[in-house]
């Protein structure tokens, strides 16, 4: 393995891969600094009616539903005793660590001062805000997962002790993790029931904290696979027989139950349309629009996955999993912005600035560009040769 | 449909509800067996 690195590592500097997401940081960097000089009107279209732009509607919502694999996998592995999905636990934990992380790093931008985002939880309590359980919950649940990924990194700098303490702690971090994401997963959808007069009413319902967490469900199974494929290619050097021998049963696994909670998910936003009698509206554009979320982006990719597993044809649920992944960023957007404000006239509609679209490709670039320095140097995709079995 | 009286609404959406709900039931069941289905092979 150390042949393959050192032989990959050789290569120059000017991949297409480090020329685009170098292009990507500087015009990123140049944006930072516009916004924290000019504010927050010099960069993007939010206005009082649009407070809320893709730096929400992206990096937030879409964010924390995506990294919603590690608690699913972990839960799989740990919670449910499913081993098979242990080779899978280590990269989910560090994508799940690295999107909440870049979540927290992105609502700097939105809330300007990032000094200052400590004093809601310990200066200012706002604890009847949603708000506030959010951002507790996304403090508390970052920490869990930079505990859970810390096995690694102190195998790669090779300090023994501390990494056997922090492996028993596992099980114990995995509850907590799997009771924070429920809260805050939920919470997000809650967030919006503050607006019912606001947001389209075939996208507004009392069980919208209900469609979030179980979206967030069938998010984090398909991104474990979306992020498996695409890592599959450019990180097969970094990867041990265990990895690769769970590859197929991980994703056939994953794909079983995803089908399974998309079907679930259908049913539940099908009553919510019934408890709230909004089926008038399936008539119109906005109806004509949902009916695509619902069936392009949920009820296609269960069946997707129904067919990938029971012709056990892994290519199939690898599409029906990025199908979901897109599904889930459509139905944010629509929510957050798309479906939210549908009362205001066309000229008073939110669409984000070149600057906000330039900081959301930021954020996702540091993240592949860490995840990758990650996994070239510590072991995720491979169990570290003193460590074989032990956790 | 027009309702007069917020006990007709209820009378209509719970119905509804209700109606949708055996069709879930019947409709998870099925599902459930059909992606049970097929190729078991090291399942």
């Amino acid at each position: 393995m150390s042949v393959d690195i050192t032989a990959a590592e050789k290569k120059s500097l000017f991949t297409p891969f480090n020329i685009i997401a170098g292009i990507i940081l500087i015009a990123g960097l140049i944006v930072t600094v516009m916004r924290f000089t000019g504010g927050i009107g010099a960069v993007t279209n939010l206005d009082q009616n649009n407070p809320w732009g893709i730096w929400i509607g992206f990096d937030l919502m879409c964010g924390v539903a995506l990294a919603a694999g590690g608690y699913t996998t972990s839960a799989a592995c740990y919670v449910f005793g499913l081993k098979k999905f242990h080779a899978g636990v280590r990269p989910a934990i560090l994508t799940a660590f690295l999107g909440y992380a870049l979540v927290v790093f992105a609502l700097g931008y939105d809330v300007g001062r990032p000094w200052r985002l400590p004093y809601p939880l310990f200066v200012s309590q706002g604890t009847t805000s949603l708000l506030f359980e959010v951002g507790l919950c996304v403090m508390l649940y970052l920490t869990v997962l930079f505990v859970e990924f810390t096995p690694a990194l102190f195998e790669w700098l090779g300090m023994k002790k501390i990494r056997n303490i922090v492996v028993k702690l596992t099980l114990a971090l995995t509850i907590f993790g799997v009771v924070l994401s429920t809260l805050h997963q939920s919470s997000l959808g809650a967030l919006f029931t503050i607006a019912p007069s606001k947001l389209h009413p075939l996208w507004y319902s009392p069980y919208l904290p209900v469609f979030f967490f179980v979206s967030s469900i069938a998010a984090g199974m398909s991104m474990v696979i979306f992020e498996g494929t695409l890592s599959h290619k450019p990180m097969h050097h970094l990867m041990d027989a265990e990895y690769l021998d769970n590859h197929d049963s991980l994703i056939l696994g994953f794909g079983k139950a995803a089908s399974l909670v998309l079907f679930g998910y259908f049913a539940i936003k099908m009553i919510g349309l019934a408890y709230d009698n909004n089926w008038h509206y399936l008539n119109t554009g906005y109806g004509a629009w949902f009916m695509v979320e619902m069936l392009g982006f949920v009820a296609l990719p269960s069946f997707l996955y129904a067919i990938g597993v029971r012709d056990r044809n892994i290519t199939l649920i690898k599409w029906a999993a990025g199908l979901t992944v897109l599904g889930i960023i459509v139905n944010r957007f629509n929510i957050s912005m798309i479906a939210f404000n549908y009362h205001l006239p066309s000229a008073d509609r939110y669409f984000p600035s070149w600057g906000e679209i330039t900081i959301s490709l930021f954020v996702v670039t540091i993240g592949v560009c860490v995840f990758r320095f990650i996994t070239t140097r510590m072991p995720i995709f491979y169990e570290h040769p003193d460590y074989k079995g032990e956790h | 449909m027009e309702f007069y009286n917020l006990q007709e609404y209820y009378t209509h959406t719970k119905g509804i509800v209700y109606l949708l709900m055996g069709g879930i039931l019947v409709g998870v069941t099925l599902y459930w067996q059909f992606l049970m289905g097929g190729n078991k092979k090291d399942d």
